[in-house]
């Protein structure tokens, strides 16, 4: 008996890196499926006024263009174009998080003098961005806890317990991971075409995605 | 004991992607499948039989004509537990989910709906969580809906959603009187101009240049001017996904953006756009899905008040 207790407890030990590495991945899934949840609506709003804008512009013959029938907007499938934009967005983010600490040797550690030296676009958006994304996936994983816990004025401070070891455990080592990772960059804006996917991403999980904007004395729109 | 934590943590989270993502139901797509019960169509929702005194009120209104001295100070907006929402709730989820909902004792019947739908707790949970995110209005479904998992967010928009949009579209009048003739119906037809087949997104309704033509129900004005194909049109958003259009003015009287009632003045008809000669063109969508407007008037009515009489 003893001796299989042995064998799992080494086994579990074994599969340690490959845990933290998975629960780093979902951490950021979760946090950028929550970030990104009401994306397609903005996404929405977005194309609405820009079709609209190209029919002003075409106004005339040129309206013509885009209109195939009565009622000339609705006719354009935009619910579906934004849904599928958002998707684009959000898997595009997920990909960028998790290379930026996948690729990243293991043991790498941040420091302030480093970080300085590849000031750039990167530098300032991967972190940032990163950190909402974590804070806002501990707190799905948070909420996912307390749904399942029986109703109980524990079950709130039991769910962030858990958050937080997540924080701890999978998004303390991501975060240092990714920022290790940051190299001086060719020129300042390196990186910029990530950061346009990453920082509509990384504002609405700072927004929507961090449980504490509430405690504040002004509130978000 | 090296690796258990991770390993539970990781657990954890996994469950946690699997609630509250897409990830699961899309990994679990052929057991939901399996397990399906279709919702049903709104449509037949409504052709299931009315009440008759909702079928007289409705027929009352529709045979006077929505003028602006006959808006129905009484038509339900939001958080009104009106005969339209009653009907719908009994039409769409059936008459003893009325009864469960009426008993939840809550004034807002999309309140009622969701809590229903996902159960009081977890709805709480969910006002909890959008107010702690720093939501000005955490009981506004939009607001905290999305701090549901997706499982219960989607019955919550199946529940409320749906039978709103069923009680919006039982709550619309005609525009112009109902006595005015369909020229042509919903659905494919050759098209008159371009000699294509093409979908009829909407009804033709006969009327003279210079009839009013008025707002079907409550709403937003979302469009109000010309182009090409519609002409002067006017889109309203009645809200839960349900917009009408109306097409073909000669002269437009309202802005867009602009709150209505049933029977606001929105233009005058005309036969501007891609028309042949005066006539409405009157739209209707559900979920932006373009659907028939006969069934839930003008068609419907006559039938209906040829069987109960005259109010």
């Amino acid at each position: 008996m003893r001796a299989m207790l042995a064998k799992t407890d080494a086994a579990a030990g074994g599969l340690a890196r490959l845990a933290t590495t998975l629960g780093q991945c979902a951490l950021v899934v979760l946090g950028v499926h929550l970030a990104a949840d009401n994306l397609d609506d903005r996404v929405l709003v977005g194309l609405t006024a820009a079709v609209e804008l190209a029919e002003r512009l075409l106004a005339g013959t040129g309206g013509r263009l885009l209109a195939g029938a009565e009622g000339t907007l609705e006719g354009l499938p935009l619910p579906a174009l934004a849904a599928c934009s958002a998707l684009a967005v959000e898997t595009a983010a997920v990909g960028l998080l998790c290379g930026a600490f996948l690729l990243t040797p293991r043991q790498a550690r941040p420091s302030w003098c480093a970080w300085r030296r590849a000031l750039g676009v990167r530098a300032v958006v991967v972190p940032v961005v990163l950190s909402g994304v974590l804070l806002a996936g501990a707190w799905s994983l948070a909420m996912s806890v307390e749904d399942v816990l029986p109703a109980s004025p524990v079950a709130p401070w039991a769910a962030g317990l858990v958050a937080l070891a997540a924080l701890l455990r999978f998004g303390e080592p991501a975060w240092s991971r990714a920022v290790a990772a940051l190299e001086p960059p060719q020129r300042f804006t390196e990186g910029l075409a990530a950061a346009l996917v990453l920082a509509p991403v990384g504002l609405l999980a700072w927004m929507y995605g961090v449980p504490l904007w509430g405690l504040l004395p002004w509130s978000l729109p | 004991m090296k690796g258990w934590s991770e390993l539970s943590l990781l657990a954890a989270v996994l469950v946690a992607c699997w609630v509250r993502t897409p990830v699961g139901a899309a990994l679990t797509g052929a057991v939901a499948l399996a397990r399906h019960q279709p919702t049903p169509d709104l449509l037949a929702s409504f052709r299931t039989a009315l009440p008759a005194e909702v079928e007289r009120s409705l027929v009352t209104a529709l045979v006077q004509g929505p003028t602006p001295g006959n808006t129905d100070p009484e038509l339900p907006g939001e958080g009104a537990w009106s005969a339209a929402v009653r009907t719908a709730v009994s039409a769409h989820l059936g008459p003893e989910v009325l009864v469960q909902v009426e008993g939840l004792g809550e004034a807002d019947p999309a309140a009622a709906l969701e809590i229903w739908a996902v159960g009081r707790e977890a709805r709480d949970r969910a006002v909890r969580r959008a107010r702690a995110s720093g939501s000005t209005v955490p009981e506004a479904l939009s607001a905290h809906r999305r701090f549901l998992g997706d499982e219960d967010a989607a019955a919550a928009d199946r529940a409320v959603e749906d039978t709103l949009a069923l009680a919006t579209v039982l709550d619309l009048a005609w525009p112009v009187s109902p006595a005015a003739p369909l020229t042509s119906g919903f659905g494919y037809r050759q098209h008159p101009v371009l000699h294509t087949r093409k979908l009829h997104e909407g009804v033709d309704i006969a009327v003279p240049e210079g009839t009013e033509v008025h707002a079907a129900g409550a709403g937003r004005v979302a469009r109000a001017r010309f182009d090409g194909v519609n002409g002067n049109h006017v889109t309203i958003d009645h809200g839960h996904g349900v917009t009408t259009a109306y097409c073909h003015g000669s002269v437009l009287r309202i802005d867009k953006g602009t709150s209505v009632t049933r029977g606001t003045l929105l233009m005058d008809s005309g036969s501007t756009g891609r028309s042949t000669g005066p006539h409405l063109h009157f739209g209707l969508r559900i979920g932006g899905r373009p659907v028939d407007p006969a069934p839930f008037r003008a068609r419907g009515a006559a039938e209906v008040l040829a069987r109960i009489g005259p109010a």
